[in-house]
Parts: structure tokens; sequence; C-alpha cells
């Protein structure tokens, strides 16, 4: 658990740091969408060459890219086999019951190329925007939705919150941790529901604190007078530059092109 | 039992961009039936030189030897090892869990595979050692005082039956009387009960008067090394190593500076009372 965790915020001050985190979710969301609506593959490659293009001007490490692939790559390994072995049509390999088609390869690869950009993109958006401007954005994105009765503000601060504790969550359970191995409790052993057992003396104090803490951050809140997100307004407001524009009508543009590229010839 | 520290280095998270030295060239013998003080500015490394002691976090280099055997060699029981260094973190009412005090202080033993009768026992001696009465057994122990709390977690890791106690911040958070009472059990089974005794603690005012062995830690090393009154007598180095100069001392330094030849190596108040009545009196109170 200790060191870089999944799309963990890379501070920096490049262009795609620059954005507008609204620039960035508008963009990746679409990406999203365009990437399954993009069959061929000249398109997807126009695809991933927007994301190559987003990494170099990121100054995105590699390192920490790739640490964002691992947990996807069960997910990735299952769905190319599945899409290998299941899909019907020319037969081009086969073993008893097994068989690989062409079709089967060509629909594989979609699926890994289409997975792969897809958890670079959202990679990008968080290396690039710290928490606190994603939830800004979220914030912004979902206000048009208040008169409908979701509560925007309270729901971006719930986030806001709850990644901010994180870190000292885990502190916390590093050291409830060790107080416990202290008198003796072993965390390695045992079955499953042995070591089910085994959690209750790290998550009983870990509840507790957590309820304290909720309860003591709850009265500093009230106590610098916070009431929600009625008439509240911000030390750092979001605004779209020249920078946002020119980057949403390229990106938006870019992928124009590649759902295009369906009809091509 | 004896402690004896070679070397000792660590680092946090090495190989990523956070890495840092928390200890470096630490070497330190703490001789069995000792009372060491470990003192130093916050973020120094005092707490992650104690974590060693039993294992809970182990050397980038160097080695640590209980009674000369090497608790990060290869086939050493660390259970065991646990059991005879029993450490009690900062804040322990934090990691109390069960529904009884009685089961929260048996914990350990039970860890430990002990029989039923021992447990019983060692629960029993526990309670007894920290001062809290066998009613409180049956009792949650979130239903208790802050102080309580405290004390039901010192008599779990007492209950270890462990050769050396290392507490970690005994103290914090206490009120002035608190804090003369924890400190009076801990000085109090040192001498009775003739454990070997480590407390970490950011100021020497609470432990001076108990304590036999006193290593300053700042910036990730050991500075200091020996009694408490040579100590006591260089505020001016205290200063430099950003800890608290204990005001008695600061006291005795600004009654020099105007002139009045005492001491400045003072434990409590009533040496001090004894020590200015004689410099000014020119004769013993």
């Amino acid at each position: 658990m200790n060191g870089i965790m999944l799309g963990q915020y890379i501070p920096g001050h490049t262009v795609l740091h620059r954005l507008d985190p609204r620039t960035k979710m508008g963009l990746v969301f679409v990406y999203m969408i365009v990437l399954f609506a993009v069959r061929n593959f000249w398109g997807l490659g126009l695809l991933a060459m927007l994301a190559m293009g987003g990494v170099v001007l990121a100054r995105a490490p590699w390192r920490s890219l790739i640490n964002g692939l691992r947990p996807m790559l069960f997910l990735l390994l299952l769905s190319v086999t599945l899409q290998a072995f299941f899909t019907p049509g020319h037969v081009v390999w086969q073993w008893k019951m097994l068989h690989i088609t062409r079709e089967g390869t060509v629909m594989a690869l979609l699926v890994a190329t289409r997975l792969l950009l897809l958890i670079t993109a959202t990679s990008l958006l968080t290396i690039t925007t710290s928490p606190v401007a994603l939830t800004d954005g979220i914030e912004y994105l979902l206000s048009p939705f208040t008169r409908f009765g979701v509560p925007a503000h309270e729901l971006a601060m719930m986030m806001t919150i709850a990644l901010r504790f994180i870190p000292t969550l885990y502190e916390e359970l590093d050291k409830i941790m060790k107080a416990q191995m202290a008198r003796g409790a072993d965390f390695t052993g045992g079955n499953l529901i042995r070591r089910a057992k085994n959690m209750i003396p790290l998550l009983v104090p870990l509840f507790i604190s957590s309820l304290r803490r909720a309860d003591e951050l709850a009265v500093a809140m009230e106590a610098r007078a916070y009431r929600g997100g009625q008439g509240r307004t911000r030390l750092r407001e979001l605004s779209m530059g020249r920078r946002d524009w020119a980057a949403l009508a390229t990106g938006l543009a870019a992928m124009g092109v590649a759902v295009a590229m369906r009809w091509w010839p | 039992m004896s402690i004896v520290i070679e070397g000792l280095e660590h680092v946090y998270l090495p190989g990523t961009p956070l890495e840092k030295t928390a200890l470096h060239d630490v070497n330190l013998e703490i001789p069995s039936g000792s009372f060491c003080a470990v003192v130093g500015p916050t973020g120094s490394g005092k707490s992650t030189l104690v974590q060693h002691l039993n294992a809970l976090l182990r050397p980038t280099r160097g080695h640590i030897y209980l009674d000369g055997v090497d608790i990060n060699a290869r086939g050493v029981d660390l259970r065991r090892v646990r059991q005879r260094v029993g450490l009690v973190f900062q804040f322990p009412e934090q990691q109390l869990f069960e529904e009884t005090v009685w089961d929260d202080i048996a914990f350990g033993p039970r860890n430990l595979g002990l029989d039923p009768g021992e447990i019983e026992r060692r629960v029993v001696r526990a309670l007894e050692l920290v001062g809290l009465g066998k009613d409180m057994a049956a009792r949650s122990p979130f239903g208790l005082s802050g102080g309580e709390m405290r004390r039901v977690a010192l008599a779990g890791v007492l209950a270890m039956a462990p050769d050396v106690l290392v507490l970690d911040e005994p103290a914090a958070g206490l009120d002035p009387r608190g804090r003369d009472e924890i400190i009076g059990r801990v000085a109090q089974w040192h001498r009775e009960l003739g454990m070997t005794v480590v407390v970490v603690s950011h100021t020497l005012e609470d432990v001076a008067r108990f304590a036999t062995q006193v290593v300053v830690v700042a910036g990730g090393t050991i500075r200091y090394d020996g009694q408490v009154r040579s100590l006591l007598a260089e505020g001016d180095l205290m200063r430099q190593w950003g800890l608290d100069v204990p005001p008695l001392v600061e006291l005795m330094e600004e009654l020099r500076a105007r002139g009045l030849t005492v001491r400045p190596d003072v434990l409590d108040v009533d040496e001090t009372v004894a020590e200015i009545l004689r410099a000014a009196g020119g004769e013993p109170a």
C-alpha cells in the first residue's frame, strides 16, 4: 500500500495541469464515449495518438501510468481471451474444443486497445488534476441538477473530505495494527474465517476513531460558520481561459474525425 | 534484559520520491534494569527508534540485540520477542476494542496461547498494577474516563509479562496529576519489579527524577547518552538540539546570570529550593 497509488495526483505545472478541471473532465467523458463508438483501427489509432499527446504534454512518468494499469491487467486478459475464443467466424487456429477465429482476434485487439486507452485517459485526468480541483469540477458539472434535488455542493464536500482523510486513516490503521501486533496479534496466518476474525481488533478502534474524528470535524466546520453550499463563495474561482477553449476545440475536433472514420472506405 | 543497538539505520519508503532517512548511525546500549529516557523534539526519530526494539520495524541497516540475540535474524520467534519487550504506543487507549475491560487485557495473553488459569492470574495482576479495581473488569472500556482507558491499555501490555517495558509518550494529553500518576507507576514497576524501562518523552521534566540513563535523539541520530545531571548542566546544547529546557533548570540559569552561584542540574522543586537557600544564605536549608 505504501508508495504511489493508482492514478495518484502528481503535482506539476504543465499545460495539462493548468487546464480547467471542467475542460479535462469534459474531454475525458467524451473520449470514453467516442472510444466505444469507434469501430476501426484508423479511428482508434487517432484516439491513441490523442492519448499519447496528452501523456507527453503532461510529462506523466511512465512508471505511474504502468502502475495504474496493473490492477486492470486481469480484466484486460480476461476480456481478450473471451473475445479471442468465443467469437464465431473464420477459424485460424484450433485445438480440440478451443478455436480462435480471425474475427475473434480482431475483436480482442479492439477490446484491448479500448481498455488501455480508457485507463490511460482517466489516469491522465487524475495525474494532472488535484483532488480538490476535481471535486470543484464535479460540483460545477452537477450544479445544473440541484433544481432536481441533487445536493451538488454536499456531494463534492463529502468527496473532498473523504479524499483528505484517506492518508490519515491509513496512518491510523498502521498504528493500530502495530499496537495489536505488540500484543501478539498476527494478521497474516490462518484461514479466511480466522483472518476475518483477526480484523476485529483493527476495525473496532478504527471505526471509533473515525466517528470521533467526524464529530470533531463537524463541530470545527460549524464553529467556522459552515452551512452548506448556499451563498458560498470560493477562494479559487474556476475560470475557462483561452487555453481551455483551444484544448476543447482540438480534442473535440480530433474525436469527431475519429468517429467520422467509421464511414471511411 | 539488556538491549544493544548497533549501527541502526532506518529509511521510510525506500526507492520512492517520498524516501526519508528517519534514523542513521544509531549505537546504543541499554543495560538490564535501566530506566532509560529517550528524549528529543517532534520528528527526531525517537518513535521510529523504539519500534525497532520489538521488531515492529525492521532496520534498513544495523542490528538490535536482546540479551545478545539479534531479533531480526532468521528463525527468531517474533511473538516471543514481542512478549519480552512490551511496547505501549502513544495514546494507547485508541487501540481498545473488546466488549469488557477484562477481555481487552486478556487479548495479549490469549495470543500467547496461555491456559485460562494463567490468563486469569495475569489479568488480575495487571489490573492491580495499574491501580484499577476488580469491579472494573466487567465494564466496557468505552464507558471509562480517558485516564482509566489509558490504564486499561497499559494493563493490556503488562499482562504480557514483559521483561522490558517501552512506553511512547505515556503521559501525553494528561493533566499534571495524571502525568505524575502514570510516570510514578512506571517508576514503581521499575523499582519494585526490576523491569527494564524505556520511556520516550519530548520533555525531560517528567522523567528526569527517575531516569538512570538519558538518550537525546535529534535529527535522526543520538546526540547524547549518559546521566541526567550532566545533561541538565548543558542548557545551551539542549536548546541547540531542539529540546525544551526544564523550567527549574531555566530558573537556575537566570539566577546564575544574576550572580547567584547555584548548580543548574536540579531534578525537582525540593532540590531547587534547597539549592537556592544554600547559595543565598550560605548555609544548608
